[in-house]
């Protein structure tokens, strides 16, 4: 990578960071996570820079690595050493409130399996289409679909049950 | 959309927004690190053959001590003794390690193997059994990321167990290997060096891993966002037999006659650590409960013998505290006991016999730990980064 071509990854890191730190923060579910994730993914970046044709390529290389790496399975090993979040404390959970609300369906989300959770944020919060979903996470389109279908359902459950279990509406 | 989808979108929109704007990641910081892994691509061959050299002759690049004394002791145990004057550093091969870097492995007697599988993959766990070896091998194929369990044997053949396989663990006698089975829904035992399939069943759930096996048994967990307690599972492979448990079981290592280490929570604020048959692995908690037990950065590892426990708290990177400690839990009161190791623990690790282990620190150093004593220093090559020790069963 020449200079010119090093000062151009400085200038997008610099313009994108806070946008990759977003994504990868909802797929992984850590901001300590998420920062890994996107050092990873910047470090492939760079060492690619030189073969990224298109300056539009990019940002799309740089995600398209977030989420293979975030599903890879066999990073589980190194995650399971990381500390996260805890859980909110839900034995306040006596009433229906909307930041409530988002905390059970956050807390559950994390803890779909790496693919399912993936496909719900590339849809729901990158607003991918399925097409676009399975290009990026090398999955064939009825993967995707059956991925987002799991992921959901598994969520409308599991909501379900924290709404038996507390009296609020799921 | 309906209005489950949107308010899965509100989170995930208002989640996003607590990752405030700002320049966490300098785009400097990321350049060096880009040059780095350049350069370590680049000179990993060579250290590789360097280090083949250095078991031999037992010359090489000294592991540094500074880190010993460096960090705080468990919490709950004895301080430990002052730690002695640490050993003189060794080669690794002189404690029956292996290396494994870049495109070749040098055995403990320094022989320089090289790996037969795909061109371009490097291995992600290695484990030396009495034929060979068993690898995980990830790399690119066809412009898509791919890992591969292969076995190698000692002639220098290698074969593709299958596809789309995930870590795997090794029986302690080096004869039977456990891992998914061609997709991510079947789990399986193969046979070696025959890789003769003995059995298969269907995971319990799609994110399902091996953690362990033991005798006939193998026991699996499940893996979610948080890598905390979740199922866990036991299989036999003769009567197909599979036993769940409960949420709340953190699977945290099988010793060879089959007992399995698990940390179960205990209400919020404590947690219990016990040793079980396999295929008990779903009954109430009991054993070693504590307050520190359940703490977040709380991780434990069994040693193959089922004798002693290694504890090691790992804290969040920001403020750095890490230790190692050692139980011995057949006491019955699973008082910590000090082991005479002090060091930044990096999070890789793995036994290399019954009752020691090799670890790195985070400052790139190597040591072999047993329990009570000193630690030993390891001699390995000066690009260590590139290339990771591992260790032989059976």
């Amino acid at each position: 990578v020449d200079v010119a071509d090093e000062d151009a990854f400085r200038a997008f890191v610099a313009s994108r960071t806070t946008a990759l730190l977003r994504s990868a923060y909802l797929l992984v579910g850590d901001h300590g996570q998420a920062e890994d994730l996107v050092q990873t993914a910047l470090v492939k970046t760079y060492l690619a820079w030189s073969r990224i044709r298109e300056p539009a390529a990019v940002e799309a290389y740089v995600r398209r690595t977030m989420a293979t790496t975030a599903t890879s399975w066999w990073r589980g090993r190194r995650f399971r050493e990381r500390v996260v979040e805890t859980l909110p404390d839900r034995a306040d959970a006596d009433r229906v409130d909307p930041s409530l609300e988002r905390d059970s369906m956050w807390w559950h989300l994390r803890h779909l399996p790496a693919r399912q959770r993936a496909v719900l944020v590339l849809r729901y919060y990158e607003g991918l289409s399925e097409a676009e979903i399975a290009d990026t996470l090398g999955f064939s389109r009825g993967a995707v679909k059956s991925h987002a279908s799991r992921g959901l359902a598994a969520l409308r459950r599991r909501l379900a049950d924290d709404a038996a279990e507390t009296g609020v509406r799921a | 959309m309906n209005e489950f989808e949107r308010r899965l979108e509100r989170t995930l929109l208002a989640r996003a927004e607590t990752v405030v704007a700002g320049q966490r990641l300098s785009g400097d910081a990321v350049v060096a690190a880009g040059r780095s892994a350049h350069r370590r691509r680049r000179t990993a061959a060579a250290a590789i053959v360097a280090a083949a050299v250095a078991v031999i002759v037992g010359a090489g690049v000294l592991a540094q001590t500074r880190d010993l004394g460096a960090t705080p002791v468990p919490p709950g145990s004895a301080s430990p003794s002052a730690v002695d004057t640490p050993p003189a550093p060794v080669p690794f091969g002189s404690v029956g390690v292996s290396l494994m870097g870049y495109d070749r492995i040098v055995t403990p007697e320094g022989t320089s193997v090289p790996l037969r599988g795909p061109k371009g993959f490097g291995s992600i766990q290695t484990v030396r059994v009495p034929d060979g070896w068993v690898l995980l091998l990830n790399g690119v194929a066809n412009r898509e990321e791919v890992t591969q369990v292969w076995f190698q044997s000692g002639d220098g053949d290698a074969v593709r167990v299958g596809d789309l396989m995930s870590y795997f663990e090794v029986s302690r006698d080096g004869r039977r290997v456990a891992t998914h089975d061609g997709d991510l829904g079947t789990m399986a035992v193969y046979e070696l060096p025959s890789l003769r399939r003995l059995a298969r069943v269907s995971a319990p759930t799609e994110n399902a891993y091996v953690a362990g096996i033991g005798g006939d048994w193998v026991v699996m967990a499940e893996s979610v966002a948080t890598w905390r307690e979740s199922r866990a599972h036991a299989w036999n492979i003769v009567t197909g037999e599979v036993i769940s448990t409960h949420a709340g079981v953190e699977v945290w290592g099988v010793s060879r006659d089959g007992q399995v280490l698990r940390r179960v929570a205990d209400g919020a604020s404590k947690a219990c650590v016990d040793l079980v048959p396999i295929g008990q692995v779903g009954r109430d908690a009991g054993g070693w409960c504590t307050a520190e037990l359940a703490e977040d950065g709380m991780r434990g590892a069994l040693a193959p013998s089922g004798g002693w426990v290694m504890l090691h708290d790992y804290r969040d990177g920001r403020d750095h505290r890490y230790w190692v400690g050692v139980a011995d839990i057949r006491v019955g009161a699973g008082r910590p006991v000090p082991i005479a190791i002090r060091i930044g623990l990096e999070s890789g690790f793995f036994w290399d016999t019954d009752s020691s282990f090799v670890v790195s620190s985070k400052s790139g150093e190597t040591y072999r730990c047993q329990p009570v004593r000193p630690c030993q220093p390891l001699i390995v090559p000066q690009t260590q980064g590139s290339l990771t020790l591992f260790g032989s069963v059976g």
